[in-house]
């Protein structure tokens, strides 16, 4: 008995000693393989390291990681050190407690929706003289992605991991019925409403579904001719020209009929895709980003199509920019990284090719790789001609705070079927309220 | 001979039930292992795969292999063992105090660790943060150590505890001219035994799987737990490698194991033996 | 002799520094940076753009439904989860209190949700209610119950977060009551095996009242806990649908971002309630508390 408690006692007091020695150790050399660089900028050799901060965890991190390393190999001056900070929203947390006590990157990624509220603070570098002085013009980038890179005309960010939603089609199911991919609403409501299969009260088979996001009702209310903030940004334009009740009453009508499969909060990206995978709904809203994962996994004939339109075609984007932090003490250094990894073809373009998301740059789409990768996975391609509709109107500082407000809204109507007109009209209330602030 | 034939069915009764009781609470953890050892295809079905066709061990390899786990690992173990040395060595005087001295303020102060184990880290993580930044030990272990060094949730549980010892005991020690450091080495530790493994292994468990604290006070992977190496194995965008994540969890989960078996023998077998009757 | 009366004064203290030291630097210090937060319209990032606004952030929280909202489902959560558990642990610990190896076998797996990451948990619990497909609603349909929408909608979203809150802490409490139950002298429950005591008396006149501490210090511990309830609602539910599940902590973080001003102001309001709630129990209940 007791001669075990002491064994304890003695085990913990070892872990204490190690802390000892590690605790202050681990933070001068900093050998992690993963990148655990220190901040002085004169390392060995006269190298200036660069911090960058960025959300890529799985298969896309591990992209990102050999494009850093690409970067290292090719700069005997810099030494670019990338370090995963969690989620987007929990990247976004980081930066500001670091940047509110200097201990900022120089480089950081920045889910694209919190760039104005990051601008609007002053802390990001406006790169339009870095872009002159290395002769690239904004044009050169593509411009349904650029939605989120000026503030007050000044250009503080550009596009890296972009993504757009899309619409994903078990073709092989809808060949079987005689269907075709609907192109229109109306298409969309009778192909779904076919893919349907009740037995008793349960669904054995789904027509449409798509994650729990602001993404999917940002894209409809476009479509259907509405815009997400009205023109001088003091309130909705979904309101009075009717296109979120449109939007609403439309997905709730699919939704009573089984047409459409609105999936529970959490982890909805994950349950959807297994239920596109294993053929219990038919057809998917979701991003470009699962174009990779789905088409090595389904058994079926699995094609990609652009967003149906009521009014017009219309998609948001997604996905993170990349930024340079005013406080970064080595400009030059992070703007040549941040330079090689927009333009150069081993750069971003290979990281696009592997992980997936859009080409951002027209070079980009023009070279060669990105047309082989094309010809054989058109699936892709679809996803950069929808750019063509892209339109992003959900700017704005207070963006992230009225996102929670909308999310809100969409729960209510979505799972609690509350009416539509007056769930619309208590968030645009809230919208107006945070907006005069 | 009926009442045998009864008390039987009684008996083989409670053991099925047992059984169910226990199945209930073990469900999750069966999956997890399940999932860890499937395919990715098979992570995919919906409903879930219960039994792997063929277990894949290479997902517990494709884990460690996808970041400095070793660095990782040596963290969670310093970091959890730091805190759980440094919260007795604080604790066990303090609480010894609180439950066996009348002192000027003592309630106000008593009153101030109560405060200290309601308020959550979600409020206070920022201006912790910034204090720490500004000692510059971002880039050590220390603030995932310090923060948690007075364990005020130790220190109310183990003052309950030392309450319970009879006065008589120590002034009997204090006639034999014991000084507080033998009085507390020699009665109330070993007479609370069972106190201090319960809190050992709530600290344990709470350190080393906690994942928000590190993730808010760590900026590179060289003072990266392992909760956030785990983390990290999951897809921003996309469909994430739940079979390789499970694997991660898997191997978290072990050390805890470990610990409970070591701990809950003494949290129950410590009161039998104990001087508390 | 002087000397050794002034230490003796000052050993209380001397014993307690370490620990206070650590809650002023690390909670106290920490509190009052909220105050002073709590008084601004406050940007971390650009401290010039910060606006002093006096009590507006609080007059703001007081005149907002969803912290209203968000106080009522921490208190319904904290209410449910802690009568809950304390039944159900005090059941199981009886049950299981005979000492045997399958009874200990059955403790350390109840015992194991308390150790497995709160996602893995999260995404188990997530599949079992999922409404059209999950185990839970099929089992409620073989035996003939109606299913339910569980997460999915604001009216069970709370009662399944409860459920998976109980299920989680149930065996953690289960040990500690199995502990102090085994440390009950059997020679009082012979006296009361004398006295021909029903079994229902013994546990109510005998079995209760020793183990009062430790009923009382769980009671304690898990009002606290639950009152700052984080990690459940944030991978179960997001504090949705239609913040349904939003408590209190998760409605301060969730505003960390965006306006931390006002995140600090209702961090002050929480601690005030927790602060009010401790004081009470403290009254009304230490009293009664039975101490050998």
């Amino acid at each position: 008995m007791k001669s075990k408690w002491y064994s304890l006692l003695s085990v913990i007091l070892l872990f204490s000693l190690l802390a000892a020695c590690s605790g202050g150790g681990s933070g001068e050399t900093g050998e992690a393989p993963g990148g655990g660089g220190t901040e002085a900028p004169s390392g060995d050799k006269g190298k200036t390291t660069v911090q960058f901060w960025h959300s890529l965890g799985g298969k896309n991190g591990e992209y990102m990681d050999a494009l850093i390393q690409r970067f290292n190999a090719s700069h005997e001056d810099i030494e670019v050190v990338g370090t995963f900070q969690g989620s987007y929203d929990e990247t976004v947390t980081k930066l500001q407690q670091a940047i509110a006590s200097g201990t900022g990157p120089d480089v950081s990624m920045l889910e694209r929706a919190y760039v104005q509220m990051f601008a609007d603070s002053e802390v990001l570098e406006d790169l339009t003289p870095y872009l002159e002085g290395s002769g690239i013009s904004v044009d050169d980038f593509t411009p349904g992605l650029m939605g989120h890179s000026t503030f007050n005309d000044q250009l503080v960010s550009l596009p890296l991991n972009r993504s757009t939603p899309i619409l994903h089609v078990n073709k092989t199911l809808l060949d079987e019925l005689g269907l075709q991919i609907p192109t229109t609403w109306e298409e969309m409501k009778e192909v779904a409403n076919a893919l349907v299969v009740k037995e008793g009260s349960e669904y054995k088979r789904y027509g449409v579904t798509m994650p729990y996001d602001t993404w999917y009702p940002i894209a409809m209310i476009s479509q259907a001719g509405g815009t997400f903030f009205n023109d001088d940004h003091s309130s909705i334009g979904f309101g009075d020209n009717g296109a979120g009740t449109k939007m609403f009453a439309y997905l709730k009508d699919l939704q009573s009929t089984g047409a459409l499969y609105y999936p529970p909060a959490q982890d909805s990206g994950n349950i959807v895709n297994s239920m596109f995978v294993e053929g219990k709904v038919g057809m998917m809203y979701q991003s470009t980003g699962s174009i990779g994962g789905l088409s090595s996994t389904v058994d079926f004939d699995y094609v990609t199509a652009f967003l149906p339109k009521d009014e017009v075609y219309a998609n948001p984007t997604g996905g993170a920019n990349v930024t340079m932090l005013s406080s970064s003490k080595n400009k030059e250094a992070a703007w040549e990284f941040i330079r090689w990894m927009e333009m150069e073809e081993e750069g971003g373009l290979e990281f696009i090719l592997q992980s997936g998301y859009l080409p951002f740059t027209k070079k980009m789409v023009e070279s060669e790789k990105m047309q082989a990768l094309w010809a054989k996975e058109p699936n892709r391609k679809v996803a950069y001609d929808q750019l063509e509709f892209a339109v992003d109107t959900n700017k704005d500082v207070a963006w992230p705070e009225i996102m929670h407000e909308f999310f809100s809204a969409i729960e209510a109507i979505m799972y609690d079927s509350k009416d539509i007109p007056a769930t619309l009209d208590t968030f645009k209330k809230e919208t107006e309220r945070i907006l005069a602030q | 001979m009926k009442t045998f034939e009864l008390k039987t069915v009684w008996i083989l009764l409670g053991y099925v039930l047992k059984a169910a009781v226990l199945m209930i609470f073990i469900f999750p953890f069966l999956w997890m292992i399940s999932t860890s050892l499937q395919t990715f295809r098979e992570t995919m079905t919906f409903p879930p795969t219960w039994i792997p066709a063929s277990p894949q061990w290479g997902n517990f390899m494709e884990a460690m292999n996808a970041g400095p786990f070793l660095t990782y690992f040596k963290n969670s173990v310093v970091v959890t063992g730091s805190i759980i040395v440094l919260q007795f060595l604080i604790m066990i005087p303090a609480a010894y105090a609180f439950a066996k001295y009348k002192f000027p303020g003592k309630t106000l102060l008593f009153g101030m660790i109560l405060l200290a184990f309601m308020i959550p880290g979600q409020v206070t993580f920022i201006p912790v943060y910034l204090m720490m930044a500004d000692w510059g030990l971002v880039k050590t272990l220390l603030p995932q150590i310090i923060p948690f060094i007075s364990n005020a949730f130790g220190i109310f549980l183990l003052r309950q505890y030392f309450m319970q010892i009879p006065e008589e005991i120590i002034e009997a020690a204090r006639l034999d001219n014991a000084n507080e450091f033998k009085i507390m080495r020699k009665i109330m530790i070993p007479m609370s035994k069972p106190a201090l493994a319960t809190i050992a292994l709530f600290s344990f468990v709470s350190h080393w799987n906690d994942y928000f604290w590190p993730l808010v006070m760590t900026d590179s992977a060289a003072v990266r737990p392992l909760t956030l190496g785990i983390a990290m194995l999951r897809e921003t965008e996309g469909i994430s490698n739940w079979h390789i994540i499970m694997a991660g969890n898997v191997i978290l989960v072990v050390p805890i194991l470990l610990v409970y078996l070591f701990c809950s023998k003494h949290i129950v077998k410590a009161f039998v033996y104990s001087g508390i009757k | 002799m002087d000397k050794k009366r002034i230490w003796e004064g000052l050993r209380p203290y001397v014993l307690i520094a370490p620990a206070m030291a650590g809650i002023m630097l690390f909670v106290m210090y920490p509190v009052g940076y909220l105050i002073y937060l709590s008084l601004f319209k406050y940007n971390l990032m650009n401290k010039d753009k910060s606006k002093f606004v006096g009590w507006d952030n609080f007059t703001q929280i007081l005149g907002r439904g969803d912290f209203y909202r968000a106080l009522w489902n921490t208190t319904i959560y904290t209410a449910g989860v802690v009568v809950l558990t304390m039944l159900l642990s005090l059941l199981i610990a009886v049950w299981l209190n005979k000492k045997s190896r399958f009874n200990s076998v059955v403790q350390a797996g109840i015992f194991t949700p308390h150790v497995v990451s709160i996602v893995s948990i999260s995404l188990v619990w997530l599949w079992l209610m999922e409404p059209n497909q999950g185990l839970l609603n099929y089992v409620f349909k073989l035996v003939g119950l109606p299913s339910s929408a569980w997460l999915q909608s604001s009216k069970t979203a709370l009662i399944s977060i409860i459920i998976v809150s109980v299920w989680q802490a149930i065996g953690y409490y289960t040990l500690i009551i199995v502990a102090a139950l085994q440390s009950i002298s059997p020679s009082i429950y012979e006296a009361a095996a004398l006295d021909n005591a029903s079994k229902f008396k013994v546990f109510y006149k005998i079995t209760l009242p020793m183990i009062s501490p430790q009923l009382f210090f769980i009671l304690i511990i898990m009002t606290i806990g639950s009152f700052k309830v984080f990690d459940t609602v944030q991978v179960m539910t997001g504090g949705g649908p239609n913040n349904a599940t939003t408590t209190l902590v998760y409605y301060i973080y969730g505003f960390r971002t965006t306006n931390i001003g006002y995140s600090a102001a209702t961090g002050v309001v929480l601690m005030a309630i927790i602060g009010l709630l401790t004081f009470i129990y403290f009254r009304l209940l230490s009293k009664k508390v039975h101490y050998q």
